[in-house]
């Protein structure tokens, strides 16, 4: 069961919901609707966790949010605006990839099973990219099918879908309720609420009407929109209202839905289950990354490229001595491990942000700090693989060989700490205005000492000082575990709203 | 101004004074240095308060993380921003100090280039505030920001002590015998020394407060704005 009690949401000094109550029961579909702007959306983020309500709370099966958002999570899906969809990878491995992240029970068939349902099994293997509009709801509904969790959110979920779609969506919500879920559902057309169990209205941040369907039609709301009510209103003329059961002085209005509560289907939640679901979501991270990077060469080749003419560029600019080789080059490997760091991360980011696939990620149930474990871990991957390459070419254009164990423990160490914050910095820096831009202004001074003791610590090695290398493999190791541990630790906040 | 505020901004006003003075007309001239060496009452007030501004703002960062209350928001704003000022003033009164005694405006020292990445990422700290639009996301956002950026506090701390500098250390032993411009205490340095930080301490605080409020009124006009605007 879903409780939502008295929820507000303010952005900054504008307050977007006020006060919001009402309760779904298992195995009933509620549609909320509202002018644009009324506020639907942020309920639903909220509910989903994805906002921080101002004031009041959500409760589902004895978690509470806030504070705890890991618990509400684990019990919600959301099918939000963006399908959440990797244009990249097939529509099966979509499933996949979410089944494993948000740690689903693979039951054999159960993704074919959901694509079928969604009549989109000859196109399973397909990659996203080549999908309408439609075809994207319908995978994005495909995974709400999949979903095992007892509350299912859905803003607008019959976007771009045609009549026969629409119908199959439909029936899918209904199926779903069937089997015991509390289905809340944004809707903006009223023609297709008519298979809800009940309406709930919201103009101007607050729930102003509540009942069946039927009360709902066009020319009601559109009175109730333009009345721009404050208070809420009793639709169904005549019957005798009662106070409702989330108290408070809202009244609810007499409802002959014939909902009666569906025990949910005993599947655990999904945050409940074994301790490796971690780990397999890490791993999820780590395949869909490595997947898209494989297929897209997004970031690598872009990166790779810029290395080598960098390298190009220095090497013939300078033309340096062995001697002077010594000097500089460590002061170019690192200088280009920072520019890799805030390019490549920064880039991987934004992806995720422009595809509205990092709403997705932020649902993973539990602990969000496994995001950030694995978008690290993936970048620091990818800053290794650009170092190493590098390595082997500078061998060839400066004549001097710096495959010494000492230099690979350093750069390894700088790449542990450049991707961590990097990671955190730059889901920072694409939520602002600035994006990219920012991302470099907000890194490189914080890394600035990790890269100082790393040029250092390379120079010391060249010229033959293992005195003066192990005093700045010190102060590397101890500014990357403080660094470290630092940004593990805050990067909840940075993607909590 | 509330009459507390008064009593506070006139003790702030007096002690400066007396400070300044003592700084000219009690403390010795120092024996090597010469008068120039008086800018180092300055410099280590101005730098004592930089990073005990910082250290406010690490202080508000966390308590509005932890309680979400846009008043600790507003302290570590305040902060970072009055933090700003006085490192720049520490960083050009050592600058002005350097001039004679190293016989160079600058040098790429690891004091020096520690301190500059501190200041730097507090000018980030602004700058990130300014790239954000929603007041919520701009102080969470912050207050990351201002605890990631503390991490250099202490980097800057240590890197006298623990890295062959030439740059002096007045409180505490030296590892570097490369240091310039050392020179010891006498009783009569140690009060002004005293005197100037308990001074720039005060005016700190004051100045932390007056931009606190102002920010506090800012936000406030903001919500009325917003209210207007709604009804």
């Amino acid at each position: 069961m879903l409780q939502l009690e008295r929820i507000s949401k303010a952005f900054g000094p504008r307050w977007v919901l006020r006060e919001v109550s009402f309760t779904v029961h298992p195995g009933e579909i509620v549609a909320l609707m509202g002018p644009n702007g009324a506020g639907k959306s942020t309920l639903l983020r909220v509910a989903a966790t994805l906002l921080r309500p101002t004031a009041g709370q959500v409760r589902i099966g004895g978690s509470s949010w806030p504070p705890d958002g890991a618990g509400v999570r684990a019990q919600v899906t959301l099918l939000g605006h963006q399908p959440w969809l990797y244009p990249d990878l097939s529509a099966e491995e979509n499933l996949r990839f979410y089944q494993r992240l948000y740690g689903w029970p693979e039951e054999p068939g159960a993704i074919e099973a959901s694509l079928e349902r969604m009549g989109l099994a000859d196109r399973a293997r397909d990659p996203v990219r080549g999908f309408s509009r439609g075809m994207l709801q319908r995978l994005a509904l495909a995974r709400a099918f999949l979903s095992p969790a007892p509350v299912l959110l859905l803003d607008e979920p019959f976007t771009g879908l045609d009549v026969l779609g629409l119908e199959e969506a439909r029936e899918v919500l209904q199926e779903l309720a069937g089997r015991g879920r509390a289905v809340v559902v944004a809707l903006h057309d009223p023609a297709t609420a008519d298979f809800a169990h009940r309406v709930v209205v919201l103009v101007g941040g607050r729930l102003v009407a509540e009942g069946a369907p039927v009360a709902f039609q066009e020319k009601a709301l559109q009175e109730l929109y333009q009345a721009g009510m404050t208070h809420r209103h009793r639709l169904a003329a005549g019957r005798p209202a009662r106070r409702s059961e989330e108290g408070g002085s809202s009244l609810r209005m007499g409802l002959s839905t014939g909902v009666h509560p569906v025990p949910a289907e005993s599947r655990s939640p999904p945050g409940a289950r074994g301790q490796g679901r971690g780990l397999r979501a890490l791993q999820a991270l780590l395949w869909k990354d490595l997947r898209i990077e494989g297929r897209a060469r997004e970031t690598l080749t872009p990166l790779l490229t810029l290395a080598g003419l960098s390298l190009f560029l220095f090497g013939t600019a300078f033309e340096l001595r062995p001697d002077l080789a010594r000097s500089f080059v460590p002061v170019f490997f690192w200088m280009l491990l920072l520019f890799a760091s805030s390019l490549g991360v920064g880039r991987m980011m934004a992806s995720e942000m422009d595809r509205g696939t990092w709403e997705g990620l932020l649902m993973v149930p539990g602990d969000r700090s496994l995001l950030f474990a694995g978008k690290a871990m993936v970048h620091g991957l990818l800053l290794g693989l650009v170092i190493l390459l590098s390595l082997a070419a500078a061998g060839v254009f400066f004549n001097l060989s710096l495959w010494d164990p000492g230099i690979l423990l350093l750069l390894a160490l700088g790449a542990i700490g450049l991707s961590g914050v990097t990671t955190l910095l730059a889901a920072m820096a694409m939520a602002t205005r600035a994006r990219e831009l920012l991302l470099p202004i907000l890194l490189f001074p914080v890394a600035a000492p990790l890269v100082i003791a790393g040029i250092q610590g390379t120079r010391a090695i060249l010229e033959a000082d293992p005195a003066g290398w192990s005093v700045w493999l010190q102060m590397l190791i101890a500014y990357d575990l403080l660094l470290f541990a630092v940004t593990w630790m805050v990067f909840e906040e940075v993607v909590s709203a | 101004m509330r009459a507390w505020e008064r009593i506070w901004l006139g003790a702030t006003i007096a002690l400066m004074i007396l400070a300044t003075l003592a700084v000219f007309l009690y403390a010795p001239r120092e024996a090597k240095m010469g008068d120039v060496q008086r800018i180092f009452y300055f410099h280590i007030s101005t730098a004592w308060s930089g990073f005990l501004a910082f250290a406010v703002a690490l202080i508000g960062a966390i308590a509005y993380l932890r309680t979400r209350s846009a008043r600790w928001d507003q302290l570590s704003h305040a902060a970072v921003e009055v933090g700003l000022v006085l490192l720049t003033m520490a960083i050009v009164t050592g600058s002005l100090w350097a001039r004679p005694v190293w016989n160079t405006w600058w040098t790429w020292d690891p004091r020096l280039t520690t301190t500059t990445i501190t200041w730097v990422v507090y000018l980030a700290h602004l700058l990130l505030r300014n790239a954000v639009e929603n007041p919520e996301t701009r102080a969470r956002f912050a207050a990351v920001y201002a605890i990631v950026a503390f991490v250099t506090v202490p980097i800057t701390y240590l890197s006298a002590r623990l890295l062959r500098t030439i740059h002096p250390i007045v409180l505490g032993p030296s590892v570097s015998s490369e240091a310039q411009g050392q020179f010891g205490l006498t009783p009569r340095m140690v009060h002004t020394m005293v005197l100037s930080l308990i001074a720039w301490t005060l005016l700190f605080s004051v100045l932390l407060w007056m931009r606190y409020r102002v920010q506090r009124a800012q936000e406030t006009l903001e919500g009325i704005e917003a209210a207007a605007e709604e009804a």
